[in-house]
């Protein structure tokens, strides 16, 4: 597992890892955040909450987009983990970085195959359709390597450097 | 379900204190009403001790069940699903089921979700207790 938010010796890399990950250019300025190969507990997603309010807040969010995104997250990372859970394990990564367009990107992707929604379709569907409300876009992209969900808030013109 | 097998990996990484369970309820008893009063944060770790709180609660039958939501941090999916479970069985029930929710934190989840149109929803307690318990709004048929 890798998890850091800090600009250390790896910036670089987790720069590249990050770009490489989202597909998309990052704004150099603002260490990305990289949490790849979570598993395990489900636990832990709770505690990574305050991990990615601290990020998007010091990305330039404002109060109100952070909380959206930490719910948004919070609710694309328990999907992806609920998904896989019934089969025995999970894996998710998750990526978070601010765009040179001054746009905060979340990628959210599970290692698992895409099946569609089991026992419990009101809370898998209401989960997908709060992230949808959350985000300013979301995008969700399946194949047979997993399931990637991509959401996008604009930063507020003020906040911009 | 295993819980805690790589917390304090996670923590140590991510910098955080853990409390695993942060939710507290208590359960509050006032003439007529029963008001169940939610503190933390409701998410994938705690909503199945609300859940189970809720039910015990509605099985009682008491006239009115009031969810007080304002100590309330985060407020997850599955959260909003225990509650819109609680609202149709207090239907069938014949149980006026009331929520307290002020501050955006619970509010913007309820509303996203439609939960405002669906639950009655208070600003705050004495006036979720005080409103008038005798007359039910009509059922929308699910």
């Amino acid at each position: 597992m890798l998890i850091s938010s800090s600009a250390g010796g790896d910036e670089y890399l987790e720069h590249d890892e990050a770009a490489a990950s989202l597909g998309v250019p990052i704004d150099e300025s603002v260490p990305p955040l990289v949490c790849l190969g979570l598993s395990g507990a489900v636990s832990q997603l709770t505690h990574l909450r305050t991990g990615i309010r601290t990020w998007a807040s010091g990305a330039g969010m404002s109060v109100d987009d952070t909380a959206d995104l930490v719910l948004a997250t919070y609710e694309a990372l328990t999907n992806a983990a609920e998904h896989a859970y019934r089969s025995g394990a999970w894996t998710v990564d998750l990526v978070a970085a601010r765009t040179p367009d001054a746009r905060i990107v979340v990628s959210v992707r599970d290692g698992g195959r895409w099946r569609p929604p089991p026992e419990d379709p009101g809370f898998r569907g209401r989960g997908l359709s709060m992230m949808r409300s959350l985000a300013h876009e979301l995008d969700v992209r399946a194949d047979d390597d997993g399931t990637t969900v991509l959401m996008w808030w604009a930063l507020p013109a003020e906040r911009q450097p | 379900m295993e819980e805690n097998s790589s917390v304090s990996d996670l923590n140590a990484l991510v910098g955080t204190s853990g409390d695993d369970d942060d939710m507290t309820l208590s359960v509050l008893r006032e003439g007529r009403g029963v008001t169940v009063v939610v503190k933390g944060e409701i998410d994938l770790m705690t909503v199945a001790r609300l859940s189970d709180t809720l039910s015990s609660e509605l099985a009682a039958a008491p006239p009115v069940l009031v969810v007080d939501l304002d100590g309330v941090g985060f407020l997850a999916s599955m959260g909003i699903t225990t509650l819109a479970l609680a609202e149709r069985e207090a239907a069938q029930r014949r149980i006026d089921f009331r929520v307290v929710a002020s501050g955006r934190t619970t509010l913007r989840p309820l509303q996203i979700t439609g939960m405002t149109d669906l639950l009655d929803v208070y600003p705050s307690r004495s006036e979720a207790l005080s409103a008038g318990g005798s007359c039910s709004r009509p059922q929308q048929g699910h």
